[in-house]
Protein backbone atom coordinates (compact mmCIF):
# COMPACT_ATOMS: atom_id res chain seq x y z
CA UNK A 1 0.00 0.00 0.00
CA UNK A 2 1.60 3.75 -0.59
CA UNK A 3 2.00 6.35 1.32
CA UNK A 4 -0.52 8.53 -0.72
CA UNK A 5 -3.09 5.70 -0.27
CA UNK A 6 -3.07 5.39 3.15
CA UNK A 7 -3.22 9.19 3.89
CA UNK A 8 -6.89 9.49 3.28
CA UNK A 9 -7.74 6.43 5.22
CA UNK A 10 -6.07 7.87 8.48
CA UNK A 11 -7.89 11.12 8.16
CA UNK A 12 -11.13 9.24 7.59
CA UNK A 13 -10.18 7.58 10.96
CA UNK A 14 -9.55 11.15 12.99
CA UNK A 15 -12.61 12.84 11.55
CA UNK A 16 -14.98 10.23 11.99
CA UNK A 17 -14.44 9.57 15.75
CA UNK A 18 -14.22 13.26 16.22
CA UNK A 19 -17.91 13.66 14.22
CA UNK A 20 -19.58 10.91 16.27
CA UNK A 21 -18.01 12.66 19.51
CA UNK A 22 -19.32 16.11 18.38
CA UNK A 23 -22.84 14.65 17.35
CA UNK A 24 -23.07 12.68 20.83
CA UNK A 25 -22.04 16.18 22.48
CA UNK A 26 -25.02 17.78 20.50
CA UNK A 27 -27.37 15.00 21.29
CA UNK A 28 -26.06 15.63 24.74
CA UNK A 29 -26.48 19.56 25.29
CA UNK A 30 -29.89 19.15 22.79
CA UNK A 31 -31.95 16.70 25.45
CA UNK A 32 -30.41 18.11 28.41
CA UNK A 33 -32.84 19.59 30.75
CA UNK A 34 -32.19 23.18 32.50
CA UNK A 35 -31.85 23.22 36.35
CA UNK A 36 -35.13 24.16 38.03
CA UNK A 37 -35.01 25.34 41.17
CA UNK A 38 -38.19 24.22 44.14
CA UNK A 39 -40.92 26.57 42.84
CA UNK A 40 -42.69 26.72 45.83
CA UNK A 41 -43.41 30.25 45.56
CA UNK A 42 -44.65 30.63 41.90
CA UNK A 43 -47.78 32.97 42.14
CA UNK A 44 -50.39 31.14 39.95
CA UNK A 45 -53.89 30.50 39.62
CA UNK A 46 -54.77 27.01 41.70
CA UNK A 47 -51.20 27.57 43.79
CA UNK A 48 -50.91 28.26 47.42
CA UNK A 49 -50.21 31.86 48.03
CA UNK A 50 -46.94 32.76 48.94
CA UNK A 51 -46.93 33.93 52.54
CA UNK A 52 -47.41 37.49 53.63
CA UNK A 53 -45.86 38.04 57.35
CA UNK A 54 -45.06 41.65 59.04
CA UNK A 55 -46.07 44.28 60.95
CA UNK A 56 -49.45 46.47 60.07
CA UNK A 57 -48.99 51.13 60.63
CA UNK A 58 -51.05 50.29 63.21
CA UNK A 59 -48.59 48.57 65.22
CA UNK A 60 -50.10 44.69 65.05
CA UNK A 61 -49.08 41.57 62.99
CA UNK A 62 -50.44 39.92 60.64
CA UNK A 63 -50.33 37.03 58.80
CA UNK A 64 -52.11 35.50 55.74
CA UNK A 65 -52.57 31.50 57.47
CA UNK A 66 -54.33 33.42 60.17
CA UNK A 67 -57.10 34.32 57.25
CA UNK A 68 -57.72 31.13 56.38
CA UNK A 69 -61.63 30.44 56.38
CA UNK A 70 -62.22 33.69 54.70
CA UNK A 71 -61.22 35.17 50.77
CA UNK A 72 -58.77 37.94 51.27
CA UNK A 73 -57.83 40.73 48.74
CA UNK A 74 -54.26 41.06 48.60
CA UNK A 75 -54.08 44.61 47.37
CA UNK A 76 -50.32 46.16 46.27
CA UNK A 77 -50.69 49.71 46.08
CA UNK A 78 -48.76 53.16 46.36
CA UNK A 79 -50.22 56.60 47.79
CA UNK A 80 -48.76 58.12 44.78
CA UNK A 81 -49.71 55.87 42.10
CA UNK A 82 -53.16 57.06 40.46
CA UNK A 83 -54.70 54.66 39.98
CA UNK A 84 -54.31 53.26 43.34
CA UNK A 85 -56.15 56.36 44.81
CA UNK A 86 -58.89 55.91 42.03
CA UNK A 87 -59.41 52.45 43.11
CA UNK A 88 -59.22 52.70 46.58
CA UNK A 89 -63.06 53.71 47.60
CA UNK A 90 -63.74 50.21 45.65
CA UNK A 91 -61.78 48.46 48.15
CA UNK A 92 -63.23 50.27 51.09
CA UNK A 93 -66.52 49.59 49.59
CA UNK A 94 -65.41 46.07 49.02
CA UNK A 95 -64.62 45.75 52.76
CA UNK A 96 -67.39 47.11 54.39
CA UNK A 97 -69.76 44.87 52.76
CA UNK A 98 -67.82 41.47 53.39
CA UNK A 99 -65.41 42.27 56.37
CA UNK A 100 -68.38 42.23 59.03
CA UNK A 101 -69.83 39.06 58.20
CA UNK A 102 -65.97 37.38 58.04
CA UNK A 103 -66.61 36.30 54.37
CA UNK A 104 -63.58 38.27 52.66
CA UNK A 105 -60.71 40.53 54.10
CA UNK A 106 -58.37 42.87 52.13
CA UNK A 107 -54.80 43.52 52.88
CA UNK A 108 -52.64 46.38 51.65
CA UNK A 109 -49.05 46.22 50.99
CA UNK A 110 -47.53 49.25 50.33
CA UNK A 111 -45.02 49.26 47.15
CA UNK A 112 -41.61 51.09 47.58
CA UNK A 113 -43.79 54.13 49.98
CA UNK A 114 -42.82 54.72 53.76
CA UNK A 115 -45.30 53.85 56.66
CA UNK A 116 -45.90 57.52 57.81
CA UNK A 117 -47.08 58.51 53.85
CA UNK A 118 -49.35 55.27 53.61
CA UNK A 119 -50.21 56.12 57.18
CA UNK A 120 -51.89 59.36 55.96
CA UNK A 121 -53.30 58.16 52.82
CA UNK A 122 -55.47 55.72 55.21
CA UNK A 123 -56.44 58.95 57.33
CA UNK A 124 -57.69 61.12 54.52
CA UNK A 125 -59.28 58.20 52.51
CA UNK A 126 -60.66 55.39 54.57
CA UNK A 127 -59.68 52.07 54.92
CA UNK A 128 -60.08 49.94 58.20
CA UNK A 129 -58.16 46.77 57.19
CA UNK A 130 -54.60 45.70 58.20
CA UNK A 131 -51.47 47.47 56.01
CA UNK A 132 -48.24 46.73 55.52
CA UNK A 133 -45.43 49.04 54.88
CA UNK A 134 -41.93 47.85 56.13
CA UNK A 135 -39.59 45.28 54.28
CA UNK A 136 -42.63 44.76 51.42
CA UNK A 137 -40.35 44.09 48.40
CA UNK A 138 -40.20 40.67 49.20
CA UNK A 139 -43.37 40.06 49.04
CA UNK A 140 -44.11 42.20 46.09
CA UNK A 141 -41.55 39.89 44.16
CA UNK A 142 -42.92 36.68 45.46
CA UNK A 143 -46.20 37.80 44.16
CA UNK A 144 -44.66 38.51 40.80
CA UNK A 145 -45.65 42.47 40.77
CA UNK A 146 -43.77 44.58 38.81
CA UNK A 147 -45.84 47.79 39.12
CA UNK A 148 -48.78 49.11 41.31
CA UNK A 149 -51.68 48.61 41.15
CA UNK A 150 -52.27 44.87 41.79
CA UNK A 151 -54.61 42.58 43.45
CA UNK A 152 -54.32 39.02 44.21
CA UNK A 153 -57.96 37.46 45.47
CA UNK A 154 -56.98 34.04 47.79
CA UNK A 155 -59.61 31.87 48.31
CA UNK A 156 -60.38 30.78 52.08
CA UNK A 157 -58.16 27.37 51.58
CA UNK A 158 -55.25 29.36 50.72
CA UNK A 159 -54.63 29.04 47.07
CA UNK A 160 -54.53 32.02 44.69
CA UNK A 161 -58.11 32.70 42.68
CA UNK A 162 -56.89 35.46 40.27
CA UNK A 163 -54.31 38.27 40.00
CA UNK A 164 -56.02 41.47 38.77
CA UNK A 165 -53.56 44.08 37.30
CA UNK A 166 -54.06 47.50 37.33
CA UNK A 167 -56.90 49.44 39.33
CA UNK A 168 -60.05 46.88 40.60
CA UNK A 169 -63.40 47.76 41.13
CA UNK A 170 -66.00 46.22 44.28
CA UNK A 171 -67.74 43.98 41.67
CA UNK A 172 -65.24 42.59 39.89
CA UNK A 173 -63.27 41.35 43.04
CA UNK A 174 -67.04 39.42 43.59
CA UNK A 175 -67.56 38.58 40.05
CA UNK A 176 -63.99 36.55 40.39
CA UNK A 177 -65.03 35.38 44.17
CA UNK A 178 -68.54 34.31 42.76
CA UNK A 179 -67.16 32.44 39.71
CA UNK A 180 -64.60 30.78 41.84
CA UNK A 181 -67.35 29.34 44.55
CA UNK A 182 -68.98 28.31 41.72
CA UNK A 183 -66.56 26.36 40.18
CA UNK A 184 -65.60 24.47 43.28
CA UNK A 185 -69.38 23.82 43.81
CA UNK A 186 -69.83 22.15 40.12
CA UNK B 1 32.56 13.56 0.95
CA UNK B 2 29.50 11.86 2.77
CA UNK B 3 26.13 13.17 3.73
CA UNK B 4 24.59 11.85 6.89
CA UNK B 5 21.04 10.34 5.49
CA UNK B 6 17.84 11.27 7.84
CA UNK B 7 16.10 8.90 10.34
CA UNK B 8 14.42 5.77 8.98
CA UNK B 9 10.45 6.14 7.50
CA UNK B 10 9.15 3.99 10.40
CA UNK B 11 10.78 6.85 13.25
CA UNK B 12 9.67 9.83 11.23
CA UNK B 13 6.40 8.30 11.43
CA UNK B 14 6.41 7.70 15.29
CA UNK B 15 8.39 11.14 15.55
CA UNK B 16 5.03 12.73 13.34
CA UNK B 17 2.27 11.06 15.66
CA UNK B 18 4.25 11.67 18.62
CA UNK B 19 4.06 15.39 17.78
CA UNK B 20 0.05 15.06 16.89
CA UNK B 21 -0.41 13.23 20.44
CA UNK B 22 1.23 15.78 22.14
CA UNK B 23 -0.70 18.57 20.69
CA UNK B 24 -4.36 16.85 21.12
CA UNK B 25 -2.84 16.13 24.85
CA UNK B 26 -2.11 19.89 25.65
CA UNK B 27 -4.99 21.14 23.75
CA UNK B 28 -7.66 18.39 25.89
CA UNK B 29 -5.89 19.02 28.84
CA UNK B 30 -6.41 23.17 28.35
CA UNK B 31 -10.33 22.67 27.08
CA UNK B 32 -10.82 20.34 30.39
CA UNK B 33 -9.33 23.09 32.59
CA UNK B 34 -11.42 25.44 30.88
CA UNK B 35 -14.35 23.97 31.37
CA UNK B 36 -14.21 22.40 34.54
CA UNK B 37 -12.23 24.89 36.32
CA UNK B 38 -14.58 27.75 38.15
CA UNK B 39 -11.72 30.32 38.31
CA UNK B 40 -11.23 31.96 41.89
CA UNK B 41 -14.18 31.26 44.80
CA UNK B 42 -16.73 34.69 44.00
CA UNK B 43 -17.67 36.47 46.91
CA UNK B 44 -21.80 36.88 47.73
CA UNK B 45 -21.70 40.34 46.19
CA UNK B 46 -20.13 38.89 42.83
CA UNK B 47 -22.77 36.28 42.77
CA UNK B 48 -25.88 38.89 43.23
CA UNK B 49 -24.29 41.44 40.33
CA UNK B 50 -24.18 38.51 38.05
CA UNK B 51 -27.19 37.14 39.02
CA UNK B 52 -28.89 40.75 38.63
CA UNK B 53 -27.04 41.22 35.30
CA UNK B 54 -28.17 38.24 33.91
CA UNK B 55 -31.86 38.58 34.75
CA UNK B 56 -34.06 41.21 32.28
CA UNK B 57 -36.11 43.90 34.58
CA UNK B 58 -39.95 43.48 33.99
CA UNK B 59 -40.77 47.00 33.40
CA UNK B 60 -37.91 48.32 31.68
CA UNK B 61 -36.98 48.09 27.93
CA UNK B 62 -33.39 45.97 27.82
CA UNK B 63 -32.07 46.57 30.58
CA UNK B 64 -30.68 44.15 33.24
CA UNK B 65 -32.07 44.33 36.95
CA UNK B 66 -28.18 45.55 37.82
CA UNK B 67 -28.55 48.41 35.92
CA UNK B 68 -32.52 49.14 36.29
CA UNK B 69 -33.19 51.92 39.10
CA UNK B 70 -36.81 50.87 39.57
CA UNK B 71 -38.94 49.65 42.32
CA UNK B 72 -39.27 46.61 41.11
CA UNK B 73 -35.67 46.07 39.90
CA UNK B 74 -34.32 46.99 43.15
CA UNK B 75 -36.96 44.56 44.88
CA UNK B 76 -35.50 41.81 42.87
CA UNK B 77 -31.84 42.85 43.72
CA UNK B 78 -32.78 42.38 47.15
CA UNK B 79 -34.16 39.32 47.02
CA UNK B 80 -31.32 37.46 44.81
CA UNK B 81 -29.20 39.07 47.94
CA UNK B 82 -31.67 37.25 50.33
CA UNK B 83 -31.46 34.31 48.63
CA UNK B 84 -28.00 33.61 48.15
CA UNK B 85 -27.68 34.72 51.86
CA UNK B 86 -29.93 31.91 52.35
CA UNK B 87 -27.62 29.75 50.32
CA UNK B 88 -30.01 28.55 47.63
CA UNK B 89 -27.87 27.60 43.95
CA UNK B 90 -27.53 30.28 41.15
CA UNK B 91 -30.35 27.78 39.27
CA UNK B 92 -32.80 28.15 42.32
CA UNK B 93 -33.11 31.60 42.47
CA UNK B 94 -33.00 32.34 38.49
CA UNK B 95 -35.89 29.28 38.66
CA UNK B 96 -37.96 31.57 41.24
CA UNK B 97 -37.73 34.56 39.49
CA UNK B 98 -38.57 33.06 36.32
CA UNK B 99 -41.68 31.75 37.53
CA UNK B 100 -42.77 35.00 38.61
CA UNK B 101 -41.62 37.58 36.17
CA UNK B 102 -41.58 34.94 33.09
CA UNK B 103 -39.18 35.87 30.27
CA UNK B 104 -36.62 38.16 31.87
CA UNK B 105 -33.96 34.96 32.37
CA UNK B 106 -30.82 36.04 30.25
CA UNK B 107 -29.36 32.96 29.98
CA UNK B 108 -29.62 30.93 26.88
CA UNK B 109 -31.25 27.45 27.78
CA UNK B 110 -29.31 24.70 27.73
CA UNK B 111 -31.92 22.45 25.72
CA UNK B 112 -33.92 22.62 22.60
CA UNK B 113 -33.12 25.08 20.05
CA UNK B 114 -31.37 27.54 22.32
CA UNK B 115 -28.79 25.03 23.07
CA UNK B 116 -27.13 25.74 19.36
CA UNK B 117 -26.04 28.84 21.36
CA UNK B 118 -23.36 26.55 23.38
CA UNK B 119 -23.10 23.93 20.63
CA UNK B 120 -22.48 25.93 17.75
CA UNK B 121 -18.69 27.64 19.26
CA UNK B 122 -18.06 24.26 19.99
CA UNK B 123 -18.47 22.86 16.73
CA UNK B 124 -17.13 25.09 15.14
CA UNK B 125 -13.92 25.17 17.23
CA UNK B 126 -13.29 21.35 16.68
CA UNK B 127 -14.35 21.99 12.71
CA UNK B 128 -11.53 24.33 12.35
CA UNK B 129 -9.42 22.13 14.45
CA UNK B 130 -10.16 19.78 12.03
CA UNK B 131 -9.57 21.77 9.05
CA UNK B 132 -6.13 22.74 10.61
CA UNK B 133 -5.62 19.17 10.74
CA UNK B 134 -6.31 18.55 7.07
CA UNK B 135 -4.40 20.80 5.87
CA UNK B 136 -1.02 20.52 7.55
CA UNK B 137 -1.43 16.97 6.83
CA UNK B 138 -1.77 18.02 2.73
CA UNK B 139 0.74 20.21 3.40
CA UNK B 140 3.47 17.32 4.84
CA UNK B 141 2.19 14.86 1.34
CA UNK B 142 3.59 18.33 -0.41
CA UNK B 143 6.64 18.33 1.14
CA UNK B 144 6.56 14.48 1.51
CA UNK B 145 6.14 13.91 -2.35
CA UNK B 146 9.32 16.48 -3.62
CA UNK B 147 11.49 13.05 -2.62
CA UNK B 148 10.00 9.89 -3.42
CA UNK B 149 12.09 6.66 -2.60
CA UNK B 150 12.76 6.24 -6.06
CA UNK B 151 14.36 10.17 -5.88
CA UNK B 152 16.07 9.02 -2.30
CA UNK B 153 17.54 5.88 -4.45
CA UNK B 154 18.33 7.69 -7.26
CA UNK B 155 20.74 10.73 -5.07
CA UNK B 156 21.31 8.06 -2.80
CA UNK B 157 23.41 6.10 -5.71
CA UNK B 158 24.42 9.39 -7.35
CA UNK B 159 26.41 10.63 -3.58
CA UNK B 160 28.34 7.25 -3.21
CA UNK B 161 29.27 7.28 -7.20
CA UNK B 162 30.59 10.86 -6.75
CA UNK B 163 32.39 9.96 -3.13
CA UNK B 164 33.63 7.14 -5.50
CA UNK B 165 35.42 9.95 -7.98
CA UNK B 166 33.16 8.84 -10.72
CA UNK B 167 30.90 11.35 -12.41
CA UNK B 168 28.01 9.05 -11.60
CA UNK B 169 25.17 8.23 -12.32
CA UNK B 170 23.35 11.67 -13.06
CA UNK B 171 26.01 12.98 -14.54
CA UNK B 172 25.20 16.61 -14.33
CA UNK B 173 21.49 16.19 -14.19
CA UNK B 174 19.48 19.10 -13.90
CA UNK B 175 15.80 19.69 -12.33
CA UNK B 176 12.60 19.34 -14.08
CA UNK B 177 9.87 22.08 -13.27
CA UNK B 178 7.24 19.17 -13.33
CA UNK B 179 8.75 18.11 -9.98
CA UNK B 180 11.27 14.88 -11.33
CA UNK B 181 15.06 14.89 -12.57
CA UNK B 182 16.22 14.44 -15.34
CA UNK B 183 19.41 12.72 -16.72
CA UNK B 184 21.17 14.56 -19.43
CA UNK B 185 22.04 11.14 -20.81
CA UNK B 186 18.64 10.62 -20.78
CA UNK B 187 19.14 7.03 -19.44
CA UNK B 188 16.46 7.84 -16.46
CA UNK B 189 14.54 10.24 -15.26
CA UNK B 190 12.04 10.79 -12.30
CA UNK B 191 8.50 12.03 -12.21
CA UNK B 192 8.21 12.89 -8.77
CA UNK B 193 5.97 10.58 -8.17
CA UNK B 194 8.06 7.70 -7.21
CA UNK B 195 8.15 5.97 -10.48
CA UNK B 196 11.38 5.83 -12.37
CA UNK B 197 10.71 6.42 -16.09
CA UNK B 198 12.82 5.07 -18.76
CA UNK B 199 12.93 7.29 -22.32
Amino acid sequence: MTATAETPRRTVWIVVPVAVVMLLLLLLFAIRDAGTGSGSEVIGKGRLAPAIIGPTIAGGDFDLDDQRGRFVVVNFFSTTCVPCIREHPELVSFHEAHAPSGFAEVVSVAFDDSAANVAAFFEANGGDWPVLASDTGSIAVAYGVPLVPESVVVADNGEVIDKLIGGVTRSQIETVIAAYIEESQA
Amino acid sequence: MTRRAGPPMGKRVTRRWSAWLGVVVIGGSAFLYGAVDEGPPRTDADRVYSLAQNFGCPVCDGQSVAESDTVVARNIRQQIARRVDEGRSDEMIIAELEAVFPGNDYTPAASGLSSLVWILPVVAGAGALAGLFVVFRRWRQEIDSGASPADERLVARFLRESAAGGEGVLGGAVDDPRGGVVCPDGNAQTDGQGDVRQP
